[in-house]
């Protein structure tokens, strides 16, 4: 699938833009990412000035091999990036990958998160 | 996932491909899009490999039902959450391939890895490639 770029010297890097899920809870906000086939010492994730990265690297050569005689997928290297807001203590942000699945915690600052506040009887 | 989108014809071609590869044998009228899967021949071995995002090897059937493989899982998003994103697939997954007469049916074996099968099928004595000696 690459032939049509072959010709030129500038070489456009194809990305795979792996789906997620996102949700909040009360400590912070958690995303799911599906990226199969890649194991943990291939995955990076930075937080540079409010964004967050996501990135994978495949051994292409190890997937869109010759002997592939039917295809319906292809491995690139994966990214994605995402604008995070002011409310996340990117000091803490912990990540961890299982079966091809990326899980990133984002947690809340401790200024934003929800406090009770006791009502007082007098 | 946005890696290849084949539209709503998947099954089509998925049928075609296969059906055509595996000597002509229909395939099961079963088919879904999930997982997908790539299709790798050496000479002595075909590798069939699936994405399964998240499935552990538990999670994951592979059988030889009546001549056909058969690759079965399933997961579920955790419902309660307060998604803003979801954008992963969930559900059952489940494909299956008619087995053509040069498959090794004893001695077939499956393998998962970061979220990915690898079912390996040996070819049988006659469908080795052999080479014919000039005399």
């Amino acid at each position: 699938m690459a032939e049509a770029q072959k010709n030129t010297n500038h070489k456009v890097e194809r990305v795979i833009m792996p789906p997620v899920d996102i949700y909040e809870t009360e400590e912070g906000y958690v995303v799911h990412a599906d990226m199969p086939a890649v194991d943990r010492e291939h995955i990076a994730v930075t937080l540079d000035k409010g964004e967050l990265m996501i990135s994978g690297t495949i051994d292409e050569s190890e997937y869109n091999r010759d002997d592939l005689k039917y295809s319906e997928y292809r491995l690139h290297n994966y990214q994605r990036r995402f604008r995070v807001g002011n409310d996340i203590d990117g000091e803490r942000i912990s990540a961890g990958v299982e079966d091809g699945v990326l899980t990133i915690h984002l947690p809340k600052k401790e200024e934003v998160k929800p406090r009770k506040i006791e009502i007082s009887v007098h | 996932m946005n890696i290849i989108h084949y539209g709503g014809n998947i099954m089509y071609t998925t049928y075609d491909v296969l059906n055509d590869f595996f000597c002509g044998f229909p395939v099961s009228e079963y088919m879904s899009d999930y997982p997908r899967i790539n299709l790798y021949e050496k000479d002595n071995t075909f590798e069939i490999h699936a994405l399964l995002p998240g499935l552990k090897a538990d999670d994951v059937n592979v059988e030889l039902i009546d001549g056909s493989l058969v690759i079965e899982g399933r997961r579920d998003r955790d419902a309660e959450k307060n998604y803003f994103r979801d954008e992963r697939d969930f559900g059952t997954y489940k494909r299956t391939f008619r087995l053509p007469r040069g498959v090794n049916r004893e001695s077939i074996s499956a393998s998962m890895k970061d979220g990915v099968l690898v079912v390996t099928l040996n070819k049988s004595e006659e469908a080795k490639p052999k080479k014919i000696e000039i005399q």
